[in-house]
């Protein structure tokens, strides 16, 4: 009997876990947007009023952004600083890639980032300033988009975490 | 006119601090040029190198090298061709990629530069850029569709002014109003920036102390400014304006650090001479060159002939490449006489 009530409190307990976990995700995506876009809002001040280089500029927004988002931007600044003859592009492209499964941004997400990356650093200051206000418009609609997924599955998941634990745990008995 | 026995003195170039055009190249030149140039150019051996002065991009068009005279198309394999059959072809991603590691990742902060049409980078080398211009109000405003990239190696040549400091400088501690007329790369931007930095050292043979110097540096090739800091050695006692329009830039240079000799380079316009006017009557000493080949040819120009007329430069040195690249081929005190 003990043994039936630990695995069952083992069941729940994991259930749970997994439950507020896919839950976090739903919560995480819209406040990292949004640290993308305040991110993005500080390269257009480092573009347009300080013109520091590219790889300043994302050293400082690495600094200045939460530790999921700056990683991004300090993998890129490492890698240009590197002068391996890498364009932008490529850094960000390949930075993104290796920061991809530490945030919790989804695919769109990750082609508007990229989409970001192809016109990085190669055009003029004005042309520089409409790529990254495009960028920042898409990111604040799949940011509205996640702020209704986050109210419609946060609880959701969560319940059904716990729920489905106990469903389990009452299938076995 | 005395002409003098040794006529033409060959400038010397000793190495103390001088760099090898490979090393340059490695160091400095690499770091902006696209990857699959990068590897042409690691196969060329130094030897071959070490002449070259330019290196030229031209989308979909043989890459080439060049020394002060010759130029050469570059094979896969590093080898130099004179026919441009087996060079190899500059791709136009090598050309945005070469754009774009040149402005340090960074085109909108050069976007200024590039209206001059040349950037100066890391080293104080120059690199020139043409292409389709977008013209706003009569001015450039942007270059697009680049298709020709020239990468001027700066070579900073440590004592290439040890033989005219000499007739410079004046007995008292003081230093002559100099004209250097020379052709184009011939040497007198080489000659220029040793000879801001011997004044500003001072000259210890000549019991010369150093003095403020100001350098007036519009194309950024003397001192060769790279974030401020001059990338070649021009003294200790020396100030640069960088990136300066000459005529406005040596009034302010004497209003604003009283230099005690002012350097800048290719004076030709009226306003320049102007200014230049200006300057020797503040009483500070002016070194500068011009584009041209002897005395004679300068005299017959508009402006700076009846400059030169009056004798207001009190040394003209004339550089050529009779005995090389920076020979010295004649000095003439004011009144015409020659004296080398």
């Amino acid at each position: 009997m003990i043994l039936k009530i630990i695995g069952c409190i083992l069941i729940i307990a994991s259930s749970t876990v997994m439950g507020y976990s896919a839950a976090y995700r739903f919560a995480r995506r819209p406040e990292e947007l949004r640290a993308l876009q305040s991110a993005l809002q500080i390269l257009e001040s480092e573009i347009v009023f300080s013109v520091n280089p590219l790889a300043e500029a994302f050293e400082r927004i690495s600094k200045n952004t939460s530790q999921s988002i700056g990683i991004i931007f300090k993998s890129t600044a490492d890698l240009l600083k590197q002068k391996t003859g890498m364009t932008a592009q490529q850094a960000w492209a390949i930075s993104i890639k290796k920061c991809e499964s530490q945030m919790n941004l989804n695919k769109e997400d990750i082609e508007i980032l990229l989409a970001f990356g192809s016109s990085l650093g190669c055009s003029d200051k004005d042309n520089q300033v409409k790529n990254i206000r495009l960028a920042c418009s898409k990111l604040a609609m799949e940011e509205k988009k996640a702020e209704i997924l986050k109210e419609k599955n946060e609880r959701l998941y969560k319940n059904l975490g716990l729920l489905g634990g106990m469903l389990i745990s009452l299938l076995l008995i | 006119m005395m002409i003098a026995n040794e006529k033409i003195k060959k400038m010397s170039c000793k190495s103390t601090g001088s760099r090898d055009t490979k090393d340059i190249i490695q160091d400095d030149i690499m770091l902006c040029l696209s990857n699959g140039i990068r590897q042409i150019l690691k196969r060329i051996p130094s030897r071959l190198l070490q002449p070259v002065e330019e290196i030229r991009l031209r989308t979909c068009r043989p890459l080439m090298l060049h020394d002060s005279t010759t130029g050469w198309f570059v094979t896969y394999t590093g080898e130099f061709s004179d026919t441009e059959g087996n060079a190899y072809i500059v791709t136009p991603e090598d050309m945005q990629q070469t754009l774009e590691l040149v402005s340090n990742n960074s085109i909108y902060a050069v976007q200024e530069e590039l209206k001059n049409g040349f950037i100066t980078i890391q080293g104080g080398h120059r690199v020139g850029i043409v292409g389709k211009t977008v013209v706003s109000d009569n001015k450039v405003s942007y270059i697009k569709d680049v298709s020709g990239i020239n990468i001027r190696i700066s070579k900073q040549i440590i004592g290439a002014a040890d033989d005219v400091m000499r007739h410079i400088i004046r007995k008292n501690g003081d230093v002559f109003n100099t004209l250097i007329i020379s052709p184009p790369q011939c040497g007198k931007t080489t000659l220029l920036r040793d000879i801001a930095r011997q004044l500003s050292y001072g000259v210890k043979h000549l019991q010369f102390k150093g003095v403020k110097v100001g350098i007036v540096d519009e194309r950024s090739e003397i001192a060769g400014c790279f974030k401020g800091v001059p990338q070649n050695d021009v003294g200790p006692r020396t100030d640069v304006l960088d990136a300066c329009p000459k005529a406005v830039g040596m009034l302010m240079m004497i209003r604003s650090m009283s230099p005690n000799v002012l350097i800048t380079d290719e004076i030709g316009t009226e306003e320049d001479l102007i200014a230049l006017r200006q300057v020797m009557n503040a009483g500070v000493k002016i070194i500068t060159s011009i584009h041209g080949y002897s005395r004679q040819d300068i005299l017959r120009r508009p402006y700076l002939g009846k400059l030169l007329a009056e004798n207001i430069f009190e040394k003209v040195i004339v550089l050529g490449r009779s005995k090389g690249t920076g020979t010295i081929e004649e000095i003439f005190d004011g009144k015409c006489r020659e004296i080398v």
